[in-house]
């Protein structure tokens, strides 16, 4: 039986290189060609390990070419790069790798590609356009609302090289959100954007306990289930702190440490 | 040292997490938004305990927080699995700083309660009073709280009282809940916010430092000075200076008025 080659399908990547079996929906999705690749759904389906599976193959693949990854605040790339630093440790290609904590950089010195994590400030996301070769949000629903706008243009110039977005996160952010506005364009069919449909559940990752997922759903109420475990956008009149409530309220600012540090 | 503050703890052993919470008001806002009523703004911050971790780590990591930050008040639950670590915070904080002025809320949750504080946290958060960290595990769980109706009025959260609750749970023990004479319950936080009973803003200068805005747009610096939760004295963070280079040189021009520290001192 033919073999495809690793370096053209990241499914191929995942099982021969990374010595990964790819949920179905995870299939799917690393298959996919669009601009914007969003990953909605609940907790624990595979969302980022998708997107890290993406970012692996993108600089793996090509020479002199950055993956950026970003979130929330500074700890959420950090953590998505350590995740994919665990992947390759575990990998074929574990000794092609360099790893800065401190710059949260992933470095192939072979090919000259790198994983970057950054916060998500215009700053640090505006420009890198000629390496870029993709990006992924993490958590997009609680990301600052700007960041999509000044990712996406520095994508354009690597386009037709494949450069992609992958947004994931769980349902969150209000109708005008990057990414609840993304997952519509998806759903409504715009040729840039692809999400599943529907959403990815929790129980679609058949290692988690089918029983404990039951009694976590009896344990929610219905709006934090419909969220965190099948990947809805719900809103409902019962909120006592609506959605859009929160946002307002919601700001990062760089306070002293609440734990381990000096005040 | 960050000026005294509002600490508030709870417990969870098993199924929900521990949970700290420190909120700090916020100086200068009235500076960055024209028109705003000088009402104090709160910045909550919130630590969450990995599922399980053992009480006395969640004892010791406390107790390290009030030492380092002498909080003006410190809220714990003292009913089911808070009541030793409660008592043995609050005995070794009297035993290690015996002279420190600390009011100590020791929190004995109920349905009555819990709703006067979810409530004021609502009012505060329609208030534009309290920010928050764009930490999806706290905005997830307060999206997720409902209000119900119940035989006697309403009822906050859900009918199986194992429901994840332990992050808006240890916030809304930041509004200082207590049973006052004759059962009336009574927020103590909601003395802290009102214009008319809390200290005064401590006046802050223009900054060198950036600004930026909530969703709400009120604009906050991205490192923000802060003040006591119940006076005026004032703390800048490290590296923040006013734009005036001569209010720079002289820092006594930038100390709140009744500020007994001021804001920099000269090294």
């Amino acid at each position: 039986m033919a073999t495809i080659d690793p370096t053209l399908d990241r499914v191929e990547f995942a099982e021969q290189i990374l010595g990964l079996s790819p949920f179905d929906h995870q299939r799917e999705a690393l298959r996919r060609p669009e601009p914007v690749i969003l990953l909605v759904g609940g907790r624990r389906p595979g969302k980022t390990l998708t997107a890290c599976i993406a970012g692996l193959h993108a600089v793996t693949t090509r020479r002199d070419s950055d993956w950026l990854v970003t979130g929330p605040n500074a700890d959420k790339p950090r953590w998505v790069i350590g995740e994919m630093l665990d992947l390759i440790r575990s990998s074929k290609i574990a000794d092609q790798v360099a790893y800065d904590e401190e710059a949260m950089r992933l470095h192939f010195p072979g090919s000259g590609s790198a994983a970057i994590g950054v916060p998500p400030t215009g700053g640090q996301l505006r420009g890198p356009g000629r390496r870029l070769i993709g990006a992924h949000i993490e958590e997009a629903g609680h990301c600052p609302p700007g960041i999509l706008r000044d990712l996406r243009y520095g994508l354009a110039d690597r386009r037709e090289e494949g450069a992609q977005l992958w947004i994931s996160g769980s349902p969150w952010g209000p109708p005008d959100h990057f990414f609840h506005a993304s997952w519509r364009l998806a759903r409504d069919g715009d040729p840039d954007f692809w999400t599943p449909d529907p959403p990815w559940r929790s129980e679609m990752n058949p290692r988690l306990p089918r029983g404990w997922l039951e009694r976590e759903r009896a344990r929610l109420n219905s709006i934090e289930a419909a969220s965190e475990l099948d990947g809805l956008w719900v809103e409902d009149g019962a909120q006592f702190f609506p959605r859009a409530l929160l946002e307002s309220c919601v700001c990062d600012l760089e306070m002293p440490p609440l734990l381990g540090a000096p005040a | 040292m960050i000026p005294r503050s509002i600490l508030t703890l709870d417990v969870g052993v098993t199924y929900d997490s521990s949970v700290l919470t420190r909120w700090c008001r916020l100086a200068g806002v009235s500076a960055l938004n024209p028109g705003h009523d000088a009402r104090p703004v709160l910045a909550v911050q919130v630590h969450v305990f990995p599922q399980g971790a053992p009480l006395i780590d969640v004892v010791n990591a406390t107790l390290a927080v009030i030492e380092r930050t002498r909080p003006a008040y410190v809220a714990i639950e003292r009913s089911g699995v808070g009541a030793m670590p409660c008592q043995m915070i609050e005995r070794t904080v009297r035993q290690r700083m015996p002279r420190q002025k600390m009011v100590w809320c020791s929190i004995h949750w109920g349905p009555e309660m819990k709703l006067a504080a979810y409530s004021l946290l609502r009012w505060l958060f329609e208030r534009r009073q309290i920010v928050l960290r764009r930490d999806p595990v706290p905005l997830r769980q307060l999206a997720g709280v409902r209000v119900e109706r119940a035989v006697r009025g309403a009822k906050i959260g859900a009918e199986d009282p194992s429901i994840h609750d332990d992050v808006a749970d240890a916030l809304a023990f930041g509004a200082l809940p207590y049973t006052a004479k004759g059962g009336r319950i009574v927020c103590g936080l909601a003395r802290l916010v009102d214009s008319e009973t809390a200290a005064p803003e401590a006046e802050v200068p223009e900054l060198d430092e950036p600004v930026t805005a909530t969703g709400g747009e009120l604009r906050l610096y991205e490192r923000p000075p802060l003040q006591g939760i119940e006076d005026s004295q004032l703390w800048m963070p490290p590296g923040v200076e006013p734009k005036d280079p001569r209010l720079r040189a002289r820092p006594e021009m930038v100390a709140a008025p009744d500020d007994p520290i001021p804001m920099r001192r000269k090294e």
